[in-house]
């Protein structure tokens, strides 16, 4: 059986549910054909999927500078995310199908982020000086660490004892842990020599 | 002659206080090309860290302790709930950054110990390699009992931090008959098991006083001995 979130409210009528279904398959349809008829200037609209940057640079340093704001940008991205999913868990009306879609977008953008950052880290790990190879593996811990929250989303999901206000709380917590390793990640950033 | 004593006494402290970075948190080189740490600075951060965390999950059990009094009230929330709830979010940050802090300092603590290690074996002078030796021996059983107990926290807390959040999840909604008493008994077992992580802290803050007071004493007489050549 699927599980559902944990509500006051009663679940949507099983009726209207395949109908809704159907037009969210169509409406998926569209956006996809959408995004493949975009022109290129609109592109830097599209604000989905992040793509992996072009990280190379001239020298070592160009490298390390253009990676660390593509690692920048994107756990930006995993905390705004957060911030939106939040406020959207926060509505009576958000479902399990809603969840299943805000999980998964939330976790490919942490999964992006760490990818990222892996690639910036082993940039830095080739200045081979012993303050970015700490910077690196304590901002790879962090990651770690901040990923257990979407295990423990998940686990509560399987087990059907998730509720809107678990997972608001935990929107939170994601927020709150990405915003402090941003700062992290900026100030060992300058410790390296790396601006922004 | 005089010159070449005191670069490789220079060079032996250097080693010596290299030992100790292993808890500074990454802000020195082993090789010694950056700045170089002062000894025991290490000690005295990675002791901040774990002050940090004790705190936090004082403040946790804190809060739990006040949940665990009776509310008969099912209408309203229990009054103590928004303190936990701010305990707990605190205490999910303070996670984040004193668990990556320290797993980053633990891990490099290895590598420093390797490179003195390797240097103990490129001292051709017997006495002087027994001596520093002795002391690796000594520093090392310190940083080796700092980890083991670090690890123990680790051990304790990855099962007290997944409760918490199973337990908030569960806790406040509408209760069924029966509910009270075991969410009673599961909070009792929470405070139970926050008291063994603030255990542990304190058995890793003790052996950081102990490592401290070995690495004083050895640059004392290292500093003395020194002193008289």
């Amino acid at each position: 059986m699927k599980p559902e979130l944990r509500s006051a409210k009663p679940p949507l009528h099983q009726a209207i549910a395949p109908a809704l279904r159907r037009t969210r398959r169509t409406l998926l349809a569209a956006v996809v054909l959408s995004l493949l008829a975009i022109t290129p200037g609109a592109r830097t609209q599209y604000l989905g999927p992040p793509q992996a940057p072009a990280l190379v640079g001239p020298t070592l340093g160009a490298s390390l500078r253009n990676a660390a704001a593509a690692t920048q940008a994107q756990a930006g991205m995993v905390r705004k995310g957060a911030n939106d999913w939040g406020r959207r868990a926060s509505s009576g009306a958000y479902n399990a199908a809603q969840f299943q879609q805000d999980f998964a977008t939330a976790q490919f953008q942490f999964r992006m982020l760490h990818e990222q950052f892996n690639g910036l880290g082993s940039l830095a790990l080739q200045l081979n000086r012993p303050n970015a190879n700490n910077a690196v593996a304590e901002l790879d811990a962090g990651l770690n660490i901040i990923g257990e929250l979407f295990t423990f989303l998940q686990n509560q999901f399987n087990a059907g004892t998730l509720d809107h206000q678990t997972i608001v709380r935990t929107c939170r917590a994601l927020e709150d842990a990405m915003r402090e390793w941003e700062r992290e990640l900026k100030k060992n950033s300058s410790r390296i020599g790396l601006v922004f | 002659m005089k010159t070449l004593l005191s670069l490789k006494a220079v060079v032996s402290l250097l080693v010596l206080s290299l030992a100790f970075v292993w808890l500074a948190g990454g802000c020195a080189a082993p090789s010694g090309s950056s700045a170089n740490p002062k000894p025991g600075s290490g000690i005295a951060e990675y002791r901040q860290v774990v002050r940090e965390a004790h705190r936090s999950v004082a403040a946790t059990v804190k809060s739990l302790e006040a949940l665990a009094q009776p509310w008969t009230q099912t209408s309203t929330p229990h009054p103590a709930l928004a303190g936990f709830d701010q305990a707990l979010h605190q205490l999910e940050l303070t996670s984040v950054r004193t668990r990556a802090r320290a797993e980053a300092i633990i891990a490099r603590g290895q590598s420093y110990f390797d490179e003195w290690k390797e240097n103990l074996s490129a001292n051709t002078n017997q006495a002087n390699a027994r001596a520093e030796t002795e002391r690796y021996t000594r520093l090392f059983e310190h940083y080796g009992r700092v980890r083991e107990r670090s690890g123990k926290v680790r051990e304790e807390f990855r099962p007290f931090m997944a409760t918490l959040r199973e337990f908030r999840a569960r806790f406040g909604h509408p209760p069924k008959p029966a509910e009270g008493e075991s969410s009673g008994k599961e909070i009792d077992g929470l405070i139970t098991s926050g008291r063994r992580v603030l255990q542990s802290l304190e058995s890793v803050s003790t052996a950081l006083d102990e490592a401290e007071a070995e690495l004083r004493a050895t640059l004392a007489a290292k500093g003395s001995k020194e002193g008289l050549r």
